[in-house]
């Protein structure tokens, strides 16, 4: 684990993002509040649709014109939101890195790979075409790709998986950015592959002190890298805390079902996964009261009616939860 | 610009003293602007023509007009006129000589070359004038002998003579069958070529032939040793001769530029250059006019007509020189009777072809092969009225049943000025016919066109064939009035009438100037009309359009530009 | 490579045989040049000898395999109407004709590639949406009529162009216009469609997320994306072009080899057609030669198919 004592890089509260579609108003992300700080990983779990990417691509800009975004979204303590398209625009430059999730469609197919990292350094760095060159090869030998010569002469489809995700890396980092956004950065790769780009992200982290949001279904990744989880649910945060805290001793019962039905590192087959019984519910149809009552096992009356709140740092304790009924501390 | 009209009118008085000098008395429509006019009169006097100033490059053409006093027609001083640009349709592909006599080959050919001849036609009828020949006559007793006096003291543009010799060469090239030259046809006659003396040329036909100096006029002079030499298609593609232009530069389908020529045997034309530019579309070529890119344009369509008008553009339109006729095919079934063939003829409203579809332009045609002012037209021979009771008396006559005719109606496409319209027109009037049930019109590609015409393709001549029957170059009915002699070879639409024949053949052996000869052309005429082997149609008008900035922009009945005489103000 | 060329050069042996001979027998059976040659004024000896001196009286088989000759030779013999050799005629012609479709290519895609990313760009808005209704009309109207409108307002009414011919330098203006709107037009709509798909693409988030411009990810990035289907497409395309050519030559008085060709087959001139359709089914394989060599230079993945 890094320190995650430094000083805070990215911080949202109130968070709330709508999206308009033909069928109306989604709302996709209700109340959010995360931040991390330099050299802290904060890691995002939940199933699929219950907002991750949408909950750290508010802080990016990059989410599509028909997203509304309200509340506070500070980057280095200066309030980003609202900003023109251009400030986002240089705090991805500068500052942001993203991992996409998948490395083939990240790529442009049409360049060298030693030619997209290059162009980050001429745009950016100001570099000759020479010198951004020598620079990503450099940078290609630093995500540990063999031979980066030759690998930087070649086209995307001559990779394999794990180099096309190292070399998607090595353009996240490529500026060393303050904050890296890794979105399910490994969820393509077999199990070896992935334990090795974690590593290496780890590595990075730690050489470079950047605070980087990890979102995976992986507890076992999660459990390798985090400082910190946060488990969301239907647009909400539902668990937040020291990672030992939420991976041990999880108080929300879907943090509880989830940690039960995700796959970890290096699990063997002996181990059977419990499901979630239900489906996690649409946007369009989120239920009143706490959006996971009709799925949950712990339940009670209140559920269905009153929206549990987050009660974050009560008692100074870093593990904040929302739920009427919690499990037992053990 | 004032300076130069005091001049002229200075020269003016000049001028009427030295017409009068030679007196010539008239009107006249466009001042000179040369005081060295001497004035040459050929024949000494101007009651039919002419007069020609060859010592200084001036023209002057004199006619005598109708009410009997005479008219200058024509006035130009040679290389006022500056650069003039004329849009035209197509140009002749080559710069040949002696392939056709239709214009626009026909301007081209009269522009860079000269023939022994040269038929004015700007009075409306055609009047010889002399071009390398001073004077032509018949030998005296031999009719079938025509004697040529060439003019002294010119050269080809190489340094040849222009003599005897150059004549004969020419004349023995154009016949030789070898030679495959398309004005062969014109001269098929000729028995013999005699270099008389240096400066004289017997020509011996057949038959008397009184037309042989019209006819000559089309067939260029060339300078014998240098076509020799050369042979004649690298001749073509640099021509030279003693026309008032030479040719300076020419791309196929592309552009022809002329500038007077130096060793010009007559005139020096008025343009200092003159460039055809080739503009196939129709609307594009009227835009290149409108947007001043060229000075006139050829083959006016006629609904640009009130467009070009209306933006102050001045509009030549004359009769061809042609006639818009269907043949009927007289082979067999109801059209093999006259009375059928006469009844089409009433039933066609002529007057309502030119109004529209014609845009008011053009005339009907008199049950003629050729229109008034060529010689061979007979005055007493008129159109069929326009009468549909008439043709349907006649039709009943002839025992043709109600709604029993199915014709077929052959009509070239682009060839003939609005041939599409007309033969649909034309088709709707036959159907208002009681016997006739239906008109198909068949509107047949250039090239198939051709092959029916020449009955030479697959296709057969059907009911009614709609074509253009072109008077020119003789200008004069007997070369038309033949095609409907028994067994002439094109015509083969089972027409024949031992009478014409007799009529037609009696006039061929007569002078052109003999009353006889007319009133032979007359009662063959009037033999025609009567069996009608012809549904005849209008004289489709030529038009073009110039700026007003030109001066002297003419076109004659033969449908040729005055390239000599045009120029800008 | 070598492969690409050897199957471009077979390829151009058969097309040139196959249209060659299809065209051989078309002319033949429409009728007669000698009929045409000869003129209005001409005897029927005088024809039957023309049709000697052009060996248009050997049988048709005869005739085909002289023609099969004068392909390999390259010798097609004097134009009929012109009483030139054939092949110097088209080829003093090919320049100009070349000149216009390289300038009208040009201008379609310069025109049709902002045009297309904007109204891609600005898909929603009213601008977006009113360069798709021009793109649509500027698709549906032939290249006839907008040459006549071009001329019409431009030479008649302004007076700025000339209007007809190849002689002044801004001449080749409304020709090129003319010939290229409807590929302009064509391709602003295509590009835009593609353009549509590929914003979807990985490498527009990466770009983005790398802080390029928006100038950068679609100029650099989508453009060299879209343009693989956009070549397959040109290819396709360039025989059209050849027609579309023709039409427009004959509106401007242009001198290339369409206006050249539309004579020949008025007047049957057998050598002239042929040395014409020769010259043109080689620009056509050339110019296909030269998209396949894009193709390679533009896709690596063909790239490393071919290596
Ligand atoms: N552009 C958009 N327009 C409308 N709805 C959207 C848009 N982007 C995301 N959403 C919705 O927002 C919700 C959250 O999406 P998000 O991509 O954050 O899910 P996720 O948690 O990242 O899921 P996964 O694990 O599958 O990536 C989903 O229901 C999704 O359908
Ligand atoms: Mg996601």
């Amino acid at each position: 684990m890094s320190q995650s004592n430094g000083k805070p890089i990215v911080e949202v509260s109130n968070l709330d993002v709508f999206f308009n579609t033909t069928q109306g108003k989604l709302h996709a992300i209700r109340s959010a509040n995360w931040s991390v700080s330099q050299g802290e990983t904060l890691v995002i779990l939940g199933e699929s649709g219950a907002g991750k990417s949408v909950s750290v691509h508010a802080a990016t800009g990059l989410l599509p014109g028909t997203a509304e975004i309200t509340g506070s979204i500070k980057f280095e303590g200066e309030e980003i939101l609202g900003g023109s398209e251009e400030t986002l625009r240089q705090l991805r430059a500068e500052k942001i890195g993203v991992i996409f999730q998948d490395p083939l469609a990240s790529l442009d197919p049409c360049f060298k790979v030693g030619a997209q990292i290059a162009e980050i350094f001429t745009v950016h760095r100001g570099m000759s075409k020479s010198e951004a060159w020598a620079e990503a090869v450099k940078l290609l030998d630093s995500v540990q790709i063999p031979d980066p010569e030759r690998r930087a002469n070649q086209f995307s489809h001559q990779l394999s998986g794990g180099q096309r995700q190292r070399v998607v890396i090595a353009m996240a980092i490529a500026l060393s950015p303050t904050l890296l956004i890794a979105d399910e950065p490994t969820t393509a790769l077999d199990a070896s592959v992935q334990v090795a780009v974690l590593e290496l992200i780890k590595k990075l982290r730690n050489e470079r002190k950047m605070a980087v949001v990890l979102i995976t279904h992986n507890i076992g990744v999660a459990a390798s890298i985090a400082d910190r989880i946060a488990i969301m649910y239907g647009g909400r945060i539902v668990e937040i805390g020291d990672t030992k805290e939420v991976l041990q001793s999880p108080r929300h019962p879907y943090t509880q079902a989830l940690l039960a039905s995700m796959p970890k590192i290096g699990a063997g087959a002996s181990k059977r996964l419990v499901t979630i019984t239900g489906t996690p519910p649409s946007l369009a149809t989120i239920p009143g009261g706490c959006a996971f009552h009709p799925r949950c096992t712990r339940a009670i009356a209140k559920c269905s009616d009153v929206v549990p709140e987050i009660e974050l740092n009560k008692n100074g304790s870093l593990h904040s939860f929302a739920c009427h009924n919690p499990e037992e501390a053990n | 610009m004032t300076r130069h009209m005091k001049m002229k009118n200075k020269f003016l008085g000049v001028f009427l003293s030295s017409c009068l000098a030679v007196s010539v008395v008239g009107a006249f429509n466009a001042a000179p602007s040369s005081a060295a006019t001497t004035v040459a009169t050929v024949g000494g006097k101007c009651t039919t023509l002419l007069v020609q100033d060859y010592v200084n490059g001036n023209a002057l053409v004199c006619a005598t007009n109708s009410n009997g006093t005479k008219v200058w027609t024509k006035y130009f001083t040679g290389g006022a006129g500056g650069t003039i640009t004329i849009g035209i349709g197509a140009l002749p592909a080559t710069l040949e000589a002696y392939a056709a006599s239709a214009p626009p080959r026909s301007y081209v050919v009269a522009a860079i070359y000269s023939g022994l001849t040269r038929v004015d036609l700007s009075t409306g009828t055609p009047i010889l004038m002399p071009n390398a020949a001073d004077s032509w006559a018949q030998e005296k007793g031999r009719p079938d002998v025509w004697v040529f006096n060439i003019i002294k003291g010119k050269e080809f543009p190489n340094g040849e003579p222009m003599n005897a010799d150059a004549v004969k060469a020419s004349l023995d090239y154009v016949m030789n069958p070898k030679n495959n030259a398309g004005l062969r046809a014109k001269v098929l006659d000729i028995t013999k070529i005699e270099v008389a003396s240096e400066y004289q040329v017997k020509i011996t036909t057949s038959a008397p032939r009184y037309l042989l100096p019209r006819t000559l006029s089309t067939i260029p002079i060339l300078p014998p040793k240098l076509f020799a030499e050369q042979g004649a298609v690298t001749f073509w593609k640099t021509p030279i001769g003693t026309g008032p232009f030479k040719a300076t530069s020419f791309t196929p389908g592309v552009q022809l530029t002329l500038e007077a020529n130096p060793y010009s045997l007559r005139v020096k034309p008025s343009a200092t250059k003159i460039i055809f530019k080739v503009i196939p579309e129709d609307s594009s070529r009227m835009a290149a006019l409108r947007s001043g890119g060229v000075d006139v344009v050829t083959k006016v369509p006629t609904d640009s007509i009130s467009i070009l008008k209306s933006a102050n553009f001045d509009i030549k339109s004359i009769v061809e020189p042609a006639t818009y006729i269907m043949s009927l095919m007289a082979k067999s079934g109801a059209l093999s009777d006259k009375r059928v063939r006469q009844a089409f003829n009433y039933a066609v409203d002529k007057q309502a072809l030119i109004d529209g579809i014609n845009g008011g332009l053009g005339q009907v045609a008199e049950a003629q092969l050729i229109p008034k002012g060529l010689t061979g037209f007979c005055n007493s021979v008129t159109a069929f009225p326009y009468d549909l009771a008439k043709a349907n008396d006649l039709m009943k006559a002839a025992g043709i049943p109600k709604k029993s005719l199915n014709l077929t109606f052959q009509s070239s496409t682009a060839y003939i000025t609005n041939d599409v319209l007309m033969a649909q027109a034309i088709s709707q009037m036959l159907e208002k016919l009681d016997a006739v049930n239906s008109v198909k019109v068949e509107v047949l590609e250039f090239s198939k066109y051709l092959d029916v015409y020449y009955l030479r393709g697959a296709i057969p001549r059907k009911d009614l064939f709609a074509w253009r029957m072109s008077s020119s170059p003789d200008l004069d009915a007997l070369v038309q009035m033949e095609r409907y002699t028994t067994g002439y070879p094109t015509s083969n639409i089972g027409y024949s009438n031992r009478n014409y024949d007799v009529a037609i053949n009696a006039a061929a052996a007569l002078d052109v100037k003999s009353t006889a000869r007319t009133s032979r052309l007359c009662k063959a005429a009037a033999i025609l009309k009567e069996d009608a082997p012809i549904l005849w149609g209008i004289h489709t008008p030529d038009i073009w359009a110039g700026n007003k900035a030109l001066e002297r922009l003419t076109v004659d009945a033969g449908g040729n530009i005055d390239l000599v005489s045009i120029g800008n103000k | 490579m070598i492969r690409i060329l050897g199957s471009r050069l077979l390829q151009l042996i058969l097309v040139v045989i196959g249209i060659g001979t299809l065209l051989f027998f078309l002319v033949r059976v429409s009728g007669d040049p000698a009929l045409a040659i000869a003129g209005s004024d001409a005897t029927a000896e005088n024809i039957a000898s023309i049709r000697q001196s052009l060996g248009l009286d050997r049988s048709i088989l005869e005739q085909y395999l002289s023609f099969l000759q004068n392909l390999c030779t390259l010798n097609f013999g004097e134009s009929y109407t012109y009483l030139l050799p054939a092949m110097p005629l088209i080829l003093a012609a090919l320049p100009n004709t070349l000149y216009l479709s390289f300038v009208a290519f040009l201008l379609a895609i310069v025109i049709a590639v902002p045009a297309g990313i904007y109204a891609a760009v600005k898909r929603n808005s009213f601008s977006g949406k009113a360069v798709m209704s021009i793109s649509m009309l500027g698709q549906s109207i032939p290249p006839f009529v907008i040459g006549i409108f071009l001329i019409l307002v431009f030479s008649v009414w302004l007076r700025w162009l000339p209007s007809f011919g190849n002689e002044a330098g801004l001449s080749i203006i409304m020709p090129s216009v003319a010939l290229s709107a409807v590929l302009m037009a064509r391709y602003t709509r295509l590009i835009r469609a593609y353009f549509l798909e590929e914003l979807n693409r990985g490498y527009v988030r990466t770009g983005k997320s790398l802080g390029f411009t928006n100038a950068r990810i679609w100029f650099k990035h989508i453009l060299r994306n879209i343009s693989v289907p956009m070549l397959s497409l040109i290819g396709i395309d360039l025989g059209k072009f050849v027609g579309g050519a023709v039409i427009v030559e004959a509106v401007f008085a242009w001198p290339g080899i369409g206006s050249l060709m539309i004579n020949a087959v008025k007047a049957r001139d057998y050598p002239l057609l042929e040395a014409g359709v020769f010259a043109i089914a080689v620009m056509v394989v050339l110019l296909n030669l030269i998209v396949d060599l894009l193709y390679l230079y533009i896709d690596p993945r063909i790239r490393a198919k071919v290596n």
